[in-house]
């Protein structure tokens, strides 16, 4: 892999207009990748800039390179780190193999260089200013840069003191790696330490990541799609199953769902999924903007597992699981209770006019799961949506109940109590003091078990994950917490465990490949379990053996929770990139609080009473054949659509409804309805009187 | 599919709406230029059971809209003969309204067009109550055997209470009314499950709309429908809270 290419360096241009005239700010950036250019964001202007401009350094065949458009908004930025990837209208032609990215964790100070556009080195001309490279290098000192604050890079440079003015977004190469891109300078020093920004926070953010990545699953359908996880014992037919299935009842899919449907579901292979942290972030995107999914959850695998556990937490949409493994009435006793509460789909029924053969049932489940997801505000298939939305558990003097405490996720099985339990139990409760630890059996709260382990997951900083025994719920938990937590959790994993398909009982691992039939040999080990090694890196304990793993992960965690820097693997991600990767991607339409008040009533009611309470003849309301309450219940509806009426009525100016035909609509629609219910009530006639002047004036006789 | 289907019930409350405001014209023009079309052109369009059985419901509901709608113009027209021109659109609009809701292949459970229809009868031929032969001077094209047609429908309500309509505060009501021109129940307990429902005002209000001019016809149970009509007043007056009682 080549270092420093000077064909990659730009010289970027941003003009803004202030109240003094255009503003024109000039700094250095380099190509990434043909089309996006890694600099400091303050070389971007603080507003919107008017125009952002980038020259190449190549200079093609021989003549100089012209100015190239691009996006007025950067495609990534992080201010705090004072960062920017900005894409150009126009990839350059050059072939731009991703830089070697480079780590901060020196253990000696290394020989660093550069090339940049100071101020200094530009030069007028009659035609106006020229912009000259100039080179730079000097010693990068390996424990400068430390201390308070975010790390950066410390580099002494060789040269005079300059004019630093226009270097800003530099690339610092250590040998063939990139290792930062130049911020400031330092005023003391006379004006000869620089500073940058460490490549390594930038590899850190997820979204920079999914940035620089070759675009995989996207762009998204504007359509209804469908996302299908595979476990990796792939069952072959289950993607023409489903497409067979929504094929056949596309047609009652798109009026459900009000688009037209993607007729091609977008397939993932779970390994693929885990291939990098960039597919993994990309995959997370999907599984945040996919209005469908199906996930084979046949073997229960350990990151399927844990991708479900991720949904149930992101989307309130359709979600299916799928087994090929007939369910008898021993396999649905013994699934992972997790699991117990969603509707698998049995892919081994072969009775085609069956309902219950998957081209059946697939095809039905997601038109009756886009009819609820639109009549039922609470819909859900999947558990801990609503339970990690729950607010922060607090003692009655407002105390958080979480923070004294150490949430322990692991095996429940007898082997895991008999033999691991102990040891482990006993030497956190050592490192987490003066926390208690807890398992699910011991959460105190009197709610329902589930609906306190998630609240506790999202909600308890400290929280530990044993990976070993490879269950699917402990995976399913993991997923919960990863898309829940700022914290990442604690993950532990036996080191005799984590490659071996049977335990130590010489149970059949859930998680392992099943045995051939035919050679009774041993089956492959999974690959994911490697990847999510690799990617989420537990930390390693032996049983019986010495604190020490404890004592490292324990470290790791007092440093996360102090904001101090982490260092991880370049192949892994940060403790919290899922949790971030999704704050970016999350649906957040979804949320009943985006919804303006009007809105927010007005479904609150519907939600309650039917959308057309006055056609069905039944009360949707349990036990509203009380008639006190009944007269409570009609009056409070009453209440609320008025409220609807006076917030949006209110909100804008008759003025505004008379020239805007949508607000217009929105009011006399409104209007209409609450008229509707208001009209037989003697009580509010003032009321019903104002709502059909209104409408009437607003022309709807 | 949502979409649709709010707007069809944006139109049957800007149609209920002029109706309650006694803007009849606007509220019949809203449901046969508007609602129903635009149903009708969907129904024409698909061939997908569910939606076109969602569809079917929503146009029977229309016609039932329309046939109230013109019912209650007709009580409120001075001259017989717009009062007689009206009565006889309120029949044709419940009896459109009772071809889509007897149609088996829409699976509709109800019996709002198949009742209305008779009573709408019954306003323009008052007499039809107790003559067990039709009339042969009918004020309308087509002659019913109204008592016979009542059996019918008390037995078709009686049956889908027992399940499918169970609790349903508008069977109930149908059924109570059906008893009652029967002359098969005093008010009271015609009406003692409708009631033990605590049904909402607008219900009250629907069952009272019909019963008030009921009771002001020459029937042999006048006096029962104006029992049945103090009745539901007294309980709407309480459920309302206000002196209407």
């Amino acid at each position: 892999m080549a270092g420093l290419d000077i064909k990659r360096l730009a010289l970027i241009h941003s003009k803004v207009k202030t109240s003094s005239g255009d503003e024109h700010v000039y700094g250095t950036g380099y190509f990434v990748t043909t089309e996006l250019v890694l600099t400091a964001s303050h070389v971007l202007s603080k507003g919107l800039p008017e125009l952002i401009e980038v020259r190449p350094g190549a200079h093609a065949h021989g003549r100089e390179s012209s100015w190239v458009e691009a996006e007025p908004k950067p495609v990534w930025e992080n201010a705090k780190l004072d960062a920017a990837l900005i894409r150009v209208v126009q990839p350059i032609s050059e072939d731009v193999p991703l830089p070697d990215w480079g780590d901060m964790d020196f253990q000696k100070n290394q020989d660093w260089d550069s090339v940049a556009y100071p101020d200094a080195s530009s030069e007028e001309t009659q035609n106006g200013t020229e912009f000259k490279t100039s080179g730079l290098r000097g010693t990068l000192y390996a424990h400068g840069g430390g201390g308070q604050g975010t790390r950066e890079l410390e580099l002494g440079v060789e040269d005079e003191a300059t004019l630093w003015a226009g270097i800003s977004g530099a690339p610092v190469f250590v040998g063939e790696k990139l290792v930062g891109i130049i911020k400031s300078s330092f005023s003391s020093f006379e004006q000869r330490r620089l500073a940058a920004v460490p490549v390594e926070f930038l590899r850190r953010d997820p979204d920079f990541r999914k940035a620089i990545a070759p675009k995989w699953l996207q762009p998204f359908p504007q359509k209804t799609w469908v996302l299908i996880l595979n476990q990796e014992n792939k069952y072959p037919e289950l993607t023409d199953t489903v497409k067979a299935a929504i094929s056949n009842r596309s047609e009652d899919i798109e009026r459900t769902a009000g688009r037209p449907l993607e007729d091609e579901p977008r397939v993932v292979s779970v390994t693929d999924a885990l291939e990098s942290p960039e597919r993994l972030f990309q995959f997370i995107q999907a599984i945040c903007a996919a209005p469908i999914m199906v996930f084979d959850v046949t073997d229960f695998e350990p990151a399927v597992m844990m991708f479900l556990g991720i949904r149930a937490v992101v989307r309130r949409g359709v979600t299916l699981t799928t087994t090929n493994k007939s369910l008898n009435e021993s396999l649905l006793s013994e699934l992972p209770f997790n699991i117990q509460e969603t509707k698998l789909i049995d892919l081994s029924e072969e009775e085609i006019g069956s309902p219950k053969h998957p081209l059946n049932w697939i095809g039905s489940a997601i038109v009756k799961g886009l009819t609820q997801l639109q009549s039922h505000p609470n819909y859900l298939d999947l558990p801990a949506y609503n339970a990690v939305r729950c607010p922060e558990p607090k003692d009655f003097a407002g105390k958080p109940l979480t923070k004294d405490k150490a949430l322990m996720l692991c095996s429940f099985h007898k082997h895991y109590t008999e033999h691991y339990w102990k040891y482990v139990a006993n030497k956190i409760v050592k490192k987490a003091a003066p926390k208690t630890l807890e398992r699910m059996l011991d959460i105190s709260s009197p709610r329902l078990v589930g609906l306190a382990l998630y609240e506790s997951i999202r909600w308890t900083p400290c929280c530990i994950i044993d990976w070993t025994q490879w269950r699917p719920n402990v995976f399913f938990e993991l997923g919960v917490r990863l898309a829940c937590s700022d914290i990442g959790p604690i993950s532990l994993i036996e080191e005799g465990e984590i490659l071996d398909e049977r335990n130590d009982i010489g149970e059949a691992n859930t998680t392992a490949s099943a045995p051939t039939e035919e050679t009774g040999s041993k089956p492959p080990i999974l690959n994911q379990r490697h990847q999510l090694i690799r990617l989420l890196a537990p930390t390693k304990y032996k049983l019986q053996g010495p604190i020490e793993p404890f004592d490292k992960a324990f470290r790791r965690y007092d440093a996360i929770i102090n904001d101090q820097d982490v260092s991880i693997d370049d192949s892994a991600i940060a403790h919290n990139a899922i949790y971030r990767a999704i704050v970016n991607s999350y649906f957040w339409q979804q949320e009943p609080i985006s919804r303006l008040p009007h809105e927010e009533l007005s479904a609150n009611v519907q939600a309650q009473l039917g959308k057309d309470p006055q056609k069905q003849g039944r009360s949707q309301v349990l036990f509203s054949s009380n008639p006190e309450f009944a007269k409570e219940l009609r009056r409070n509806v009453q209440e609320r659509w008025i409220a609807a009426w006076y917030y949006l009525k209110g909100r804008y100016a008759m003025e505004e409804f008379r020239s805007n035909a949508e607000l217009r609509k929105q009011l006399t629609t409104l209007g209409e309805e609450v008229a509707q219910w208001l009209s037989k009530t003697p009580d509010y006639d003032r009321i019903y009187n104002e709502i059909i002047e209104v409408i009437d004036d607003l022309g709807e006789q | 599919m949502e979409d649709l289907l709010q707007t069809i019930r944006n139109l049957k409350t800007r149609a209920k709406n002029r109706r309650d405001l006694g803007r009849y014209e606007r509220a019949v023009r809203i449901l046969e230029e508007e609602a129903i079309p635009l149903i009708q052109k969907e129904l024409s369009s698909t061939s997908l059971a569910d939606w076109r059985a969602q569809l079917a419901s929503e146009l029977s509901d229309c016609f039932g809209i329309l046939g109230g709608l013109y019912r209650r113009w007709a009580l409120e027209t001075e001259t017989e003969q717009e009062r007689k021109l009206h009565l006889r659109k309120s029949v044709d609009a419940y009896e459109k309204g009772y071809e889509i809701e007897k149609n088996p292949k829409h699976n509709i459970i109800n019996s709002y067009n198949m009742l209305n229809r008779i009573l709408s009868y019954i306003f323009l031929e008052p007499d039809s109550l107790w003559d067990a032969t039709p009339s042969e001077k009918a004020s309308y094209g087509k002659a019913y055997d109204v008592r016979q047609e009542l059996q019918k429908i008390e037995a078709v309500i009686r049956e889908q209470l027992k399940e499918k309509r169970r609790g349903d505060i508008w069977a109930l009501a149908d059924l109570a009314l059906v008893r009652l021109l029967l002359g098969n129940d005093d008010p009271v307990v015609a009406y003692a499950d409708f009631n033990a429902k605590s049904p909402p005002d607008f219900a009250y209000e629907s069952a009272l709309s019909t019963l008030r001019p009921l009771a002001k016809l020459r029937l042999p149970v006048a006096d029962k429908l104006s029992r049945a009509v103090e009745l539901l007043e007294e309980k709407l007056g309480q459920l309302q809270g206000s002196s209407q009682s």
